[in-house]
């Protein structure tokens, strides 16, 4: 794998803070973070929308591989040189459940944590 | 030739003769380690692993020589023994610890190679051909096991 695209939500402002968090680790795989609501982006690739990017995360590999909701978050973490010993330990079936628990109740409720922790969507990064 | 030069050349020859022996064997079984930690680059690994011995001799052998000066006069056959005793049972205390500090070295060096190399840990739930294709995307995908 050569480049890692996220398809994130940029009208949240959870995702848009963490989208900028990640930028600034480094990257063993380049992670381009794109807007899912980028109309340019719907124009280049309107089969985007068939694969839901507003109910969860959406990442794709430069090959073509699609990984969405957990499995996207642990191929993020595996780009990520830091914390690839994390995304091996949370595939593992023992931890597999609880991540997906997880990024599920965060997909869902991301507005409301965005207002909880005021984070305001914000423009920037890659995408 | 008193007990005293006695104790030192025995100490002298036995300490010697444990370094090297340990050094080898690092030497020995270190490499394939090393190979696995530089992706199969063995001119790399059999350099680094030649410092490696080079600093393991240098570090025992000056450990070995200050540590040969007797603080006590031995005058018996059972002092030299002694005498002896207390000075290669410290000498291969340090001996074994510097050994495991290089296996744990080697072990680490060895866990980042794998970990730089692993494939992404889990699954594509789809690919962009079958998205393109229109096929339906599968609602919640099966865990590995």
């Amino acid at each position: 794998m050569k480049t890692l695209f996220v398809f994130y939500d940029s009208e949240c402002g959870l995702c848009s803070a963490t989208r900028d968090r990640l930028s600034r680790m480094i990257q063993a795989v380049p992670l381009v973070f794109v807007s899912y609501q980028d109309p340019e982006v719907q124009a280049i690739f309107p089969s985007l929308a068939l694969l839901n990017p507003g109910d969860n995360i959406i990442a794709m590999s430069d090959s073509g591989d699609i990984y969405e909701g957990d499995s996207a978050w642990i191929t993020i973490l595996w780009a990520l040189r830091d914390y690839r010993r994390w995304a091996l330990r949370l595939a593992r079936p023992r931890w597999r459940p609880h991540a997906r628990r997880i990024v599920e109740t965060i997909a869902k409720n991301r507005h409301r944590f965005s207002r909880v922790l005021h984070l305001v969507a914000a423009a920037g990064g890659q995408g | 030739m008193n007990a005293m030069i006695v104790t030192y050349s025995l100490y002298l020859t036995l300490s010697l003769l444990v370094t090297v022996w340990v050094a080898r064997t690092l030497h020995m079984n270190g490499r394939v380690f090393l190979v696995a930690a530089f992706k199969g680059n063995e001119a790399l690994a059999d350099s680094v692993n030649h410092l490696l011995v080079v600093g393991f001799y240098l570090v025992n052998l000056g450990f070995v020589s200050l540590y040969l000066k007797l603080d006590d006069n031995v005058e018996t056959g059972q002092g030299v023994f002694e005498a002896l005793a207390g000075k290669m049972g410290t000498v291969l205390m340090g001996l074994g610890l510097m050994h495991f500090f290089n296996l744990f070295v080697f072990s680490r060096l060895r866990r980042n190679a794998e970990l730089d190399q692993a494939p992404p840990p889990v699954a594509p739930v789809s690919a962009l051909a079958k998205v393109l294709a229109g096929a339906a995307r599968p609602a919640a995908p099966p865990l590995e096991d």
